[in-house]
């Protein structure tokens, strides 16, 4: 059968599951809905006066930066968070396509179309967000917006894509040893970046994409769709002609699997002491081979930036200050959530950490510290940003003190919540909403006695970790 | 002639090199229909290295390997359709469901349209996936996710296949059964070539032993030749005849 007649070498993978005459007909309902609604779409917004549509600009901004924008940096960091975990999976996904009966070219648009469709909530999230600016802009103008912030989606994939099969192809021929397990997270970060960049670009100024300029910039779309289709395959071909697979299967046939990092490997014999605890040589070595330091290095980086500078859109310092805490209290919560996983049953950890001479109380430490002290540094930038804006330091330290405060209770929290659920993280997790929920309605009830409410949670938090066992405590 | 000894494929004097250090040099041998060949070896012996190329997926820097008389790498499509392979560590779709990810296969593979649903079901049947077809690959136990990919190999009916270590943390049940279909499958003219440190599984379900050390097939011999060799003697096990040829000659514990 010809390759383009087979539905699994050219269609997203949510149709691929589905028996042959399902598939079919959703194919064929899906290729007229898609055909009627581009043509719903060019008729609406792209033609006669529609096209020269444009909203009220300062309206349209001012909605933006206060209500649509924080949502839109949620989403981008939740989207940077799981690209990054699932980056490695990719030569593995190249060697089981290898083994199956594929051309090269539909190798490589399976490729192509599997890593695009990683992340469908994306688009979707991205798109249901610019809608709710339907209040200050014309719908001809969101429905331009929403259909170039589709293209420039997939066209940015696409770079990432290729960009990462560049990275793996001079890996490879190095003399590193740790291709496949690391990815390359200031690729993703590029990719995400820009994909906020041109919608914002889009809205500051918005004549862009009305009139000529709209199908000048879908041309220049297309154009480059072309070129970087071109160039994946072209990187595609080298990247496969390498020895790449065989590399990442010799990897996993008794050589080490993970390179160790020069610097950890100086820090962990100079700053710790050798003998007295292997817990914490353990643990520095793993953080390095996870490569987490760097993205959570990036990560807070970004975070730090992007609410500073939504904070600051506020005249009033106070309000910039309460703005920042609310957007911290989130970081803090999402960090705690990923941190529970090196509690998890997925993770070496636990099994790593009984094989050595250690307690319980020092397992729960070594998760513990690194997510406070992590958090209290976040703290800390922010304050000193806030006293660099002219905030004084005794709204920084209350600042500080209450971030550090709330910091504890989310890593309390957290921790017994995945003893607690070990080894099911769903159960895990469960635990941990329901006692943040829990949190929150009591705060809210009791708000004249939240700090007394806190110290009681951490408090019975701590009580209930000593009491329980995990692994084979 | 009789079918165990009509070749199926031939590999011809295959070498091949991971940057400047070889993993096969000069590698020849036979398989033929209706054979099971246990492949043995010491880590980084080369048996992955010698299953990808025979399988088509990575090209011998020199030599050949011929399918039914044909190269494999001219007609690799071709050959891949009649190839089940898999790997040590399988790739999934982690959201797609069992069933999903099997017809996935079914669709890359030219498989007839009334043959697909009864293929899907007598596989999921075979490796005891058939309750679990509903579930998304990422929820399944490690394996649960080896029978899957066995599943997969075995899709399309192909006349060759390979397994990388692919009954290791399979229950009991599901073993036996797996090995019972593959017995079944080299007796109807398949040939099947199982790479595994399990020692008591080549013993019990092959016919033919590879021994490779360092790229090189260092013995070659079939079931019950095993008795009777130097060093092992009468009623001797394939365990010791293999410590006694990848043994280094000044081990005396080992010899």
């Amino acid at each position: 059968m010809r390759s383009w007649l087979r539905p699994q070498l050219w269609m997203p993978p949510f149709l691929w599951g589905p028996p042959v005459h399902v598939r079919d007909t959703v194919a064929r309902v899906a290729a007229a809905l898609l055909i009627v609604s581009i043509s719903v779409v060019v008729y609406l917004s792209a033609t006669g006066p529609r096209l020269h549509e444009l909203p009220d600009q300062e309206a349209l901004i001012d909605v933006f930066f206060r209500i649509v924008f924080v949502p839109i940096m949620v989403l981008l960091v939740a989207w940077y968070i799981a690209s990054l975990k699932l980056v490695p999976a990719r030569a593995s996904e190249y060697v089981f396509l290898n083994s199956l009966p594929l051309s090269r070219s539909s190798m490589h648009r399976l490729f192509l179309i599997s890593g695009m469709c990683r992340f469908p909530w994306v688009p979707f999230c991205m798109s249901v967000l610019l809608w709710a600016l339907a209040v200050v802009a014309p719908a001809s103008f969101l429905i331009r917006l929403n259909v170039l912030a589709l293209a420039v989606y997939a066209l940015l994939q696409t770079a990432g894509i290729t960009l990462h099969l560049v990275v793996s192809l001079k890996r490879a021929g190095g003399t590193s040893t740790s291709f496949p397990a690391k990815n390359s997270p200031l690729i993703q970060l590029g990719v995400v970046m820009a994909y906020a960049a041109l919608p914002v670009i889009w809205i500051l100024y918005p004549g862009q994409i009305s009139g000529g300029s709209f199908w000048l910039v879908v041309g220049a779309c297309g154009l480059i769709a072309i070129t970087l289709f071109a160039v994946s395959k072209h990187v595609f071909e080298s990247w496969r002609g390498t020895n790449v697979i065989l590399r990442s299967i010799d990897m996993r046939d008794g050589s080490p699997r993970m390179g160790y990092k020069a610097w950890a490997r100086v820090l962990s014999v100079a700053l710790v002491p050798l003998k007295s605890n292997p817990l914490l040589i353990r643990n520095l070595v793993r953080s390095s081979r996870e490569a987490s330091l760097g993205s959570r290095f990036i990560l807070g980086l970004f975070f730090v930036a992007i609410s500073f500078l939504i904070a600051m859109n506020n005249e009033s310092i106070q309000d910039a200050a309460t703005i920042l805490s609310g957007m911290f209290y989130l970081y803090a919560f999402f960090v705690v959530m990923k941190d529970m996983d090196r509690l998890g049953a997925d993770e070496e950890l636990p099994a790593l950490i009984y094989s050595m001479p250690v307690t319980k109380g020092q397992l729960y430490l070594s998760v513990f510290v690194p997510m406070i002290v992590w958090l209290a540094t976040i703290a800390l930038v922010q304050a000193i940003l806030v006293v660099l804006a002219g905030g004084g330091v005794a709204l920084a330290a209350r600042f500080v003190l209450m971030s550090i405060l709330i910091s504890l209770v989310f890593c309390v929290i957290g921790v017994s919540s995945a003893v607690g659920g070990y080894p099911n993280r769903t159960d895990a997790l469960k635990r941990f909403l329901s006692g943040m929920f829990s949190l929150a309605v009591l705060i809210v009830i009791l708000y004249k006695y939240r700090l007394v409410v806190m110290v009681a949670v951490v408090f019975l938090s701590l009580l209930s970790l000593l009491r329980s066992r995990l692994y084979r405590t | 002639m009789n079918r165990a000894d009509k070749p199926l494929m031939s590999i011809e004097d295959i070498a091949v090199s991971y940057g400047n250090s070889p993993v096969i040099s000069g590698l020849s041998t036979v398989i033929e229909e209706g054979t099971l060949v246990g492949l043995i070896g010491p880590n980084g012996a080369g048996k992955t290295t010698l299953m990808l190329s025979a399988a088509g997926q990575f090209r011998p820097v020199r030599g050949h390997v011929y399918f039914e008389g044909s190269d494999v790498y001219e007609h690799n499509r071709d050959f891949k359709e009649k190839v089940g392979y898999v790997h040590e560590d399988p790739f999934f779709y982690p959201y797609l469901t069992a069933e999903d990810f099997l017809r996935f296969v079914v669709g890359v593979k030219s498989v007839p349209k009334g043959d697909i649903d009864g293929q899907i079901h007598s596989l999921l049947k075979l490796v005891d996936l058939w309750a679990e077809r509903g579930k998304v690959t990422s929820a399944l136990s490690m394996g649960m996710r080896k029978k899957l990919a066995i599943a997969a190999a075995m899709v399309g009916r192909p006349r060759i296949l390979f397994l990388d270590e692919a009954l290791n943390g399979i229950d009991i049940e599901s073993t036996y059964r797996i090995k019972r279909s593959l017995r079944d499958f080299a007796a109807a003219g398949g040939a099947v070539i199982l790479s595994t440190h399990t020692l008591e599984v080549v013993e019990k379900l092959c016919d033919r032993y590879l021994l490779l050390k360092k790229g090189r097939v260092i013995a070659d011999l079939r079931a019950g030749e095993v008795t009777g060799q130097r060093g092992v003697g009468e009623g001797g096990s394939l365990e010791r005849y293999v410590i006694r040829m990848l043994s280094d000659p000044d081990d005396v514990d080992l010899q």
